[in-house]
Formats: structure tokens, C-alpha cells, sequence
């Protein structure tokens, strides 16, 4: 394609190039302030995690009340009511109360669903960079049409067949998750297997499953790691998107996106049903987007936030 | 003079890159600098006109046309880039938008310095484009980047910095990423427009046998110092410093009585070593470790000495008439 | 240019039939049995056999396929079995509203990602740019039906300026039209400028690490005009093209903002359609979103031959 006197002539590298700087030195990759705030947003990110977790794990022991019972009677408090710090909902039950367990029904669906799926999904990964070239293909494809196709109609096509829960919202996750792990874990898995010393491996007679254990799984598992934080801030996300839907946890399971989905009717009278809420979604997944963000910093410096994921 | 170069020191990361203690170019005058990847020459020209590297810090004094350019604010640059300074890079093909059209990147420089209406612009440039000897007028540019030539490339490069009649080109390694067949071309282009408008050229690579064949004097830069530095004849004929000759004698031609490239073909003696990263550079003299004529006073910082037309090394066991020849040869 | 409009054209027409066999073969796989899912796990075993010879279930399946093509194709899906809509129509007559508020919300994202983030590229290390950074972060923490009612809270509840539900079609009442999106909207934007910022200032900053920004300062502009008038384009190109491919899941998000603000588009109708099990709805839905997200790739590569004339001249990716 190129005109005949053009031949590809390397570009003699730049001084500072050869001089082994890794970094750009037109000093447009921010990599001096991305130091400087991994360890606030990795705090911030651990912090609010924190919280979030702290609130689910005591949820499983105790809470101020039964996040079940109805109390018809006391509803719709303000906040700051004796014995009601953050008031109460409709149908009586304590704000708070609601809060913790519905971290734990965050947390709980986000946990199985985005372990679940990096289990899968890197299996997925892993086989595809180790396969025949036609059945790789083929795999990566079906990796690449999984990833293009909207997360939530996946999600919401799986959770027509199985029926609105909790059920229905950890596979729907899963279902939106996988295919990204998948493509993830495809480019680099190759990459490795392409390095000599692991063909020298592949020399002695390892086997594929071997190698792919042995030498590609410990090096993608960085990339991995930093992957499944941000996809746990997505995985609490899509809950309550799927639980203000209507679609997810069913009563009387708390959970944050219903008692949204509750607040709508009552918006002009109870604002901070709606509110609160809204703070501890987002709370928990800005936590977790921090972590993750932090983690990446950490784990893999040269590969900086500006590089975002899809 | 047109361009004064004091004491310049360019630091990264707190650490000195380049530290220049005097380096000159007079009107009209085409000076070379000459060194390896990695000796600061890029740096160096770059951060003449304020290109430099966002996180470098520039300290000491550029005059141009007697006045103080070192430490201008970007807006101040910009009104004398192209106006009075232009730049010509290595990579043309990276030098250009690719998704402009070569028309308009040409027109540029007028566009931003000039009020002249568009038509007037097109006559300009399609003037530009006849004297850089590219054909195609209108058709060419309404073409984009990569569907010209390297050297085509090149030259649109060198016409679009030359439009405004700078006094003074900086022409950074314009014929390395070229084809052999095309860089003598490019070459001959830059010399008769300096010659023709009266236009300096500084001139940086690290080819010596392109550096004879377009500078009147060279300055050799190493470890981000000028080690020697005078008129390019009496350099090449009988250099001083070991860096200097060995430069030369690991170079694969030089040019013939009529300033042509050629190839030498004599037997070339590589320079033991390698050139150590940025701020990697030993004490004292920079070449420390590289020369195979090292003393031990090599250890403390050379001392300039002058020599007659304004030929300068900085070297304590400089080469001899006899070193010379040998090393050439 | 008829090359690639050629060639994307049949990559459209490839993948919304393959996709169609998915989706249909996905539903009937997972759901189990149609007739049994609608009348819920207590049906009488008697009426579950009526209702599948009712609905035709009892037919092989690729002719069950062919069927809902068909009436795809002619505009006769049926009628829903829980509230006995026709379908189609529904369909149909959804799919504007939808429209607007994804098209709208790309229009007013796209260019403010790339606004915020040149500003972001062009002041970074500098501590201006810690605002964009922390503003996309929030704005990614954020669920978009809880901005929506953050919004209806105060701008509707509060204020009354604008209507807290309901759509206004713009062939009734253009101003009333206006009025009805201006929240349901500008929920979307946060979101989507969250998102789209932070891959604007990635690509920024790639652009404005490239050799022809320096020639560009070195012809007098100022980084500033460089990056505007050089910059920017270069860098849009990938902005534009995440854009257009999230202009699908932007759609499909859509579903939220339309159950929060009452809006008739297709997603209320998939969430109705999930919540009462109607299989042929659902997929029916799903295939239209397909074909709407491909026909937006095929969109893409034309656009991206516009944007990028390298393209014209190079093979066409398949």
C-alpha cells in the first residue's frame, strides 16, 4: 500500500528514548500525580469498603430490629426519631436496619456473582488462549459478541427465564460478567504463551492445562484482581438497578434498590427514604471503584488510570 | 548574532540533561550538532523554541536577535514560532495532522500570524509548494499526510516552516527516518533555502556525513555537553577530542569535494561501550569510561580550550596530528 | 466509500439474523417451557397443555422461529398474555421515545466528555484537573434512577419547573416535549459524561503526546490552539466510536430512567415483559435493541470513514 519510495525505515529513537526511560518524557503521561493520589483514593476506596462490609457481617448477627417485621404503626418517622436514627419506610421498619441488610444483600449478590464469573470467565479466557487456532477463534468471538451485547439485556433476558430474586440476580450478573472476563483474560494469556521460556516448557512435554496454571494464571492475576474490584462496584450497581426494577431481591429480603424503588411514591413527603439509599449505593460503589483504581496504581504502575477499561 | 545560547542547563527530574556554556549561530550562518542518540541534541533544540519536554527546567540565557527568549510564557513563544524561528522534525510522517489535509497545515502559519484573507494564503503557499519542486498544486493539497511520500512528507514539512521567512531554522534530524535516494535531495533543499533567503540553519543529527555536507561549523555534543565545537572542515580534518575522532572513525562516509554524500567503505571502528541512560553520565569528563585515551585527570571537569576560527575542545589528552590521520584512515 | 458501505451492510444483515437464532434459541433454552412459565408454577396440568397448542408451542422449533420472523417481518407478534396488548404496536410505537432520550443523551454527552476531557489532558499534574478526575468518579458512583430522583426531587417536587413523569411527543407540543426530557436526560448525561470523560482524557492525552501537536506549536499555535484545532479531532475519533457502541447499553439503561419518570418506551415495556414472564415480548424486544445496536455499528464504520481517511484506503475490517 505504501508508494515505492517510502520503505518502512524505523525512526531512530529519540535521545531520551534510548536512554532507558520508560515513561513519556513529552511528559504527557501523568504518572507523577497518579502516585501521589493512589494512596488517598486507595484510603477513601478502603474506608467506605469498609463501612460497607462492617455493616453487612454485623447485619448477620444483629440489627437494631427485625428487618422483616412490619410496624405500620411507627411509619414513615423523620430521622432523628428516638429509636429511629434514620427514621422509618412505609411500612414501618427502621431505616437503618434496612440499610445493613441490605449491604449484606449487596455484597452477598456481588461477592457470588463476580467470583463466580471470574472463575468462569478466566477458565473461558485461558482455554480460548490455549486452544487450535480455529476452535481460539471461535471462542474469542463468542467472547467479543458477549461483551458487545448490553449488559442488562443479558441480564434481564436471564432473569425473565429464571424469575425474578436473588437467584436471578447473582446468574444475571454472571451471565453480563463473564464474556468481559473472558476477553480480558485472552489478550495477555497469549501473550505469555508466546514467551521462550514457556515454549521451552512446552519442549520438556508439559501440557497445555500445566502451562496455563502454571505460567499464564499467576501473571494475569494482577490484571484479574484489579478487574474484579471495579466489577464488584458494577455487580452491587446492577443489583440495585435490578432490584429497583423490580426484578431482584423480592420483599421482605432488603435490599437498597427496592427501598428506592419504594421512596418514588412518597418522594414529596419522605424525601430521605430516597436519599439515604441512594448514598449507600453509591457509597459502596465508589469504595470499590477507589479500591479498584488504587489497586491498579499499585499493582501495575505503568498501565495508569488513563488507560480506563471499557 | 542571531542566536546566543549562555550557560543553558536543561533539568529532569532534578537531574542536568544538558548543560550548554556557550554556543552561537550568526545570520545566515548553518551550524551542525552532532552526537549519538542519547547526547541531549534533541533536547537542546527543542527547548530553544519551548518544546521542551513539559516536566524539563530550563535555566541560563537564549538570546535571539539580542533578546531573551528562555522562560517566555507559551503565548509569547507561539508568536515567534515560525515567524521568526522554524522547526523541521524527523519524522514527517508523525509531523503531520493525519487527519488534515496538507493544504491546511501548510496554510497554518499564516492563518495564525498573518490577517491574510484565504485566496491570498493559497498563492502563498501553492508558491511554497512549487519551491520545496513538489508538483500537484491544488490537487496535492487537498490531499492527506499519508498519501504523500516520505520525502513528499518531508518537504511539506520544510515548506510549511519556511513560509514566513523565518531567520532561523532548526532542522532536527530532517533526512533520518528517509529513504538514501531521497536525503540528498531534502539536503540540497535546505541548503539552497538557507542560502538563498539568508536563513540559519541549525542543523542536528547524527550522521556526520550529512553534518559535512550542510554545516559550516559543528558543534559534537555528549552527555549533554558540547565537547567540541568549531568550523566543520578543520573538526573532520584534525579533530581534538577523543569523542571527536572517534566519532569519525566509526563513520560510514562523509562527502566528496562537492559536498555529495558518499560511502567510504573503509573499515569502520565501532566506540567501545554504550551510551549510558539520562543522568547516567560518569564525573568530570562525560566520556569517561567510552575513551580509550583516558587519563586519570579525566576525573575532574575538562577546561575549554580555545583554539584559532573559533574551534573549542574540551578535552585533557586531546588527540594529536598523528592520532588524527590514523583514526581517519 | 461503496466498498465499505458494501461490506458493512452485510455484516449488519449477518448479524441480526444470527443474532435473532440466539436470542430466540437463548430464551426457549433457559425459560423452559413458554406456556408453563406464564401460568406461573400452580397451573393445572391440563391448562398448561391448552395453552401450548393456543400459542402453537407444540410446533418444532424452527418453525416456532419462522413463525415470529414472520410476524415480525408482517407486524403480527400477537397479543401480550398478561395484559393482552398487541404486541407490535406496543413495539412500534415505543421504540420513539426510547429513541429521543438515547439520542438525545449522546447528543448533549459526547461533546462535554471531550470539552471536560481536553480541559482534564490539557491541565493535567496541574490540580485543576483533580475536580474533573473527582467529578468523573462521583458521577460513575452514581446509580442514574437515583440521580433521576435526586432531580424530580428538586427541580420538579421542590420547584415545579419541570414534570416529575410523562412524555410529551414533539409532533404535540414541542415545548412540552422539551420540558418532559430535560430530566430524564440529564439523569442519562451524568452518567454517560462520567463515563465518556474519563476515555476523552485518555485519548487526549495520547493525542497531545504525538509529534504533530509539536509541529503545530512549532507553526505558532499556542498548546491550547494546538490541542483544539489538532487535538481534538484525533481524539474524538475513539470518543465517537465508544460512544456509538454504548449507544446500545445507553438504550437499554434507558429502561431505568423511562420506569422512573413513567415514560412509555421499550425498556418499560421489557421490565413489564421480564416481570410477567412473556417470552414472546421479551424477545421480540430484544431482538429490535439488537437490530437498533447494529445498525449503529454499521453507522459507526461509515462514520469512522468520514472522520479518518486512512480508512478509505485500507481494507475494510470484517
Amino acid at each position: 500500500m505504501r508508494s515505492p519510495d517510502r520503505q518502512p525505515k524505523t525512526r531512530q529513537p529519540t535521545d531520551v528514548e534510548l536512554l532507558g526511560q520508560e515513561r513519556e518524557v513529552d511528559g504527557w503521561e501523568p504518572v507523577g500525580s497518579d502516585r501521589l493520589k493512589a494512596p488517598i483514593t486507595l484510603i477513601l476506596g478502603i474506608m467506605l469498603v469498609g463501612i460497607v462490609v462492617l455493616m453487612a457481617v454485623v447485619s448477620a448477627f444483629w440489627t437494631p430490629y427485625d428487618p422483616a417485621a412490619l410496624n405500620i404503626a411507627d411509619r414513615f418517622l423523620p430521622i432523628g426519631s428516638p429509636g429511629y436514627p434514620l427514621g422509618t419506610t412505609r411500612l414501618g421498619r427502621d431505616v437503618l436496619t434496612q440499610i445493613m441488610a441490605g449491604a449484606r444483600t449487596s455484597l452477598l449478590v456481588s461477592i457470588l456473582s463476580t467470583s463466580a464469573a471470574v472463575v468462569i470467565g478466566t477458565l473461558w479466557g485461558l482455554a480460548a488462549a490455549g486452544a487450535r487456532p480455529r476452535v481460539q477463534r471461535v471462542l474469542t468471538a463468542a467472547a467479543d459478541v458477549g461483551v458487545a451485547l448490553p449488559g442488562i439485556l443479558i441480564a434481564l433476558v436471564l432473569a425473565t427465564a429464571i424469575g425474578p430474586g436473588n437467584t436471578a440476580a447473582v446468574i444475571a450478573i454472571i451471565g453480563w460478567f463473564v464474556p468481559i472476563v473472558a476477553r480480558i483474560t485472552i489478550g495477555p494469556a497469549k501473550q505469555i504463551l508466546a514467551l521462550d521460556y514457556v515454549e521451552a516448557a512446552f519442549a520438556y512435554g508439559r501440557s497445555m492445562w500445566y502451562i496455563l496454571r502454571r505460567h499464564v494464571l499467576p501473571n494475569v492475576a494482577p490484571v484479574l484482581i484489579v478487574q474484579a474490584s471495579l466489577m464488584f462496584a458494577a455487580a452491587i450497581l446492577i443489583e440495585a438497578t435490578l432490584s429497583f426494577l423490580g426484578v431482584g431481591a423480592q420483599p421482605p429480603t432488603a435490599s437498597w434498590g427496592r427501598m428506592l424503588n419504594e421512596s418514588q411514591t412518597v418522594l414529596d413527603f419522605a424525601p430521605s427514604l430516597m436519599i439515604i439509599p441512594g448514598l449507600a449505593i453509591m457509597g459502596a460503589v465508589l469504595g470499590f471503584n477507589l479500591l479498584g483504581d488504587g489497586l491498579r496504581t499499585v499493582l501495575d504502575p505503568k498501565q495508569s488510570a488513563n488507560r480506563g477499561t471499557p | 548574532m542571531i542566536l546566543q545560547i549562555t550557560d543553558l542547563s536543561v533539568k529532569i527530574g532534578g537531574i542536568e540533561i544538558v548543560h550548554i556554556e556557550d554556543l552561537s549561530i550568526g545570520p545566515g550562518e548553518r551550524v551542525g550538532l552532532v552526537g549519538e542518540s542519547g547526547s541531549g541534541k534533541t533536547i537542546t533544540a527543542m527547548s530553544l523554541i519551548g518544546l521542551q519536554p513539559r516536566d524539563a527546567i530550563l535555566s541560563g540565557s537564549i538570546l535571539f536577535g539580542g533578546r531573551e527568549i528562555l522562560g517566555l510564557d507559551d503565548r509569547s513563544m507561539s508568536l515567534i514560532r515560525s515567524e521568526e524561528i522554524g522547526v523541521i522534525f524527523q519524522d514527517p510522517s508523525r509531523a503531520l495532522n493525519p487527519t488534515m489535509r496538507i493544504g491546511k497545515q501548510m496554510a497554518e502559519p499564516f492563518r495564525v500570524h498573518t490577517n491574510l484573507p484565504r485566496s491570498a494564503i493559497q498563492e502563498r503557499v501553492l508558491g511554497l509548494l512549487d519551491r520545496v519542486q513538489l508538483s500537484g498544486g491544488e490537487d496535492l493539497l487537498r490531499r492527506y499526510p499519508h498519501q504523500l511520500s516520505g520525502g513528499q512528507q518531508q518537504r511539506v514539512v520544510i515548506a510549511t516552516a519556511v513560509a514566513l521567512n523565518p531567520r532561523l531554522l532548526i532542522a532536527d534530524e530532517p533526512t533520518t527516518a528517509l529513504d538514501a535516494s531521497v536525503q540528498q535531495g531534502i539536503l540540497t533543499l535546505l541548503l539552497e533555502l538557507s542560502k538563498e533567503r539568508d536563513m540559519s540553519l541549525l542543523f542536528v543529527s547524527h550522521d556526520l556525513g550529512v553534518i559535512r555536507a550542510s554545516s559550516q561549523r559543528v558543534a559534537v555534543m555528549y552527555g549533554g555537553r558540547i565537547v567540541e565545537v568549531g568550523p566543520t572542515d578543520d573538526l573532520a580534518g584534525r579533530p581534538y577530542h577523543r569523542y571527536t575522532q572517534a566519532l569519525l572513525g566509526a563513520s560510514p562516509r562523509l562527502t566528496d569535494s562537492k559536498g555529495q554524500l558518499t560511502a567510504r567503505g573503509e573499515r569502520l571502528s565501532a566506540i567501545p561501550g554504550s551510551v549510558p541512560p539520562m543522568g547516567g553520565f560518569p564525573d568530570g569528563c562525560p566520556f569517561r569510561g567510552r575513551c580509550r585515551y583516558e587519563i586519570s585527570m579525566c576525573r575532574e571537569n575538562p577546561a575549554i580550550t580555545a583554539l584559532e576560527n573559533g574551534h573549542r575542545h574540551a578535552c585533557w589528552n586531546p588527540a594529536t596530528p598523528g592520532d588524527a590521520r590514523a583514526a581517519s584512515h | 466509500m461503496r466498498r465499505l458501505i458494501f461490506r458493512s451492510g452485510v455484516t449488519l444483515l449477518v448479524s441480526a439474523l444470527f443474532g435473532s437464532v440466539l436470542v430466540f434459541a437463548l430464551l426457549r433454552m433457559l425459560g423452559g417451557d413458554v406456556a408453563l412459565l406464564l401460568l406461573g408454577d400452580e397451573a393445572v396440568p391440563g391448562a398448561v397443555e391448552a395453552l401450548q397448542s393456543e400459542l402453537g408451542l407444540n410446533r418444532p422449533a424452527y418453525v416456532q422461529y419462522l413463525d415470529w420472523l414472520a410476524g415480525l417481518a408482517t407486524g403480527d407478534l400477537g397479543t401480550s398474555y398478561g395484559l393482552g396488548y398487541d404486541i407490535f404496536d406496543q413495539i412500534r410505537s415505543r421504540i420513539v421515545p426510547t429513541l429521543f432520550l438515547a439520542v438525545g443523551t449522546m447528543i448533549i454527552s459526547v461533546p462535554l466528555a471531550l470539552l471536560l476531557g481536553t480541559y482534564a489532558a490539557i491541565h493535567v499534574r496541574e490540580r485543576r484537573s483533580v475536580f474533573v478526575d473527582v467529578g468523573a468518579q462521583l458521577g460513575l458512583a452514581v446509580p442514574a434512577f437515583w440521580a433521576g430522583l435526586l432531580l424530580v426531587l428538586l427541580f420538579a417536587v421542590k420547584l415545579g419547573w419541570f414534570p416529575a413523569t410523562g412524555w410529551v411527543p414533539p409532533t404535540e407540543d414541542l415545548v412540552g416535549f422539551f420540558r418532559s426530557m430535560a430530566l430524564p436526560v440529564t439523569a442519562l448525561v451524568l452518567g454517560r459524561t462520567a463515563v465518556m470523560t474519563r476515555y476523552a482524557r485518555s485519548s487526549m492525552i495520547e493525542v497531545m503526546g504525538e509529534d504533530y501537536i509539536v509541529c503545530a506549536r512549532s507553526r505558532g499555535r499556542t498548546l491550547r490552539g494546538a490541542a483544539l484545532r489538532h487535538g481534538l479531532r484525533n481524539a474524538s475519533i475513539p470518543l465517537v466510536t465508544v460512544g456509538i457502541l454504548q449507544f446500545g447499553s445507553l438504550m437499554v439503561g434507558a429502561v431505568v430512567i423511562e420506569n422512573v419518570f413513567a415514560i412509555p418506551g421499550m425498556g418499560r415495556l421489557l421490565v413489564t415483559g421480564v416481570a410477567g414472564r412473556e417470552v414472546i415480548v421479551v424477545q421480540s424486544l430484544v431482538f429490535v435493541f439488537l437490530l437498533i445496536i447494529l445498525t449503529l455499528n454499521f453507522i459507526l464504520d461509515i462514520v469512522y470513514g468520514f472522520l479518518d481517511p486512512r480508512i478509505l484506503d485500507k481494507p475494510v475490517r470484517s
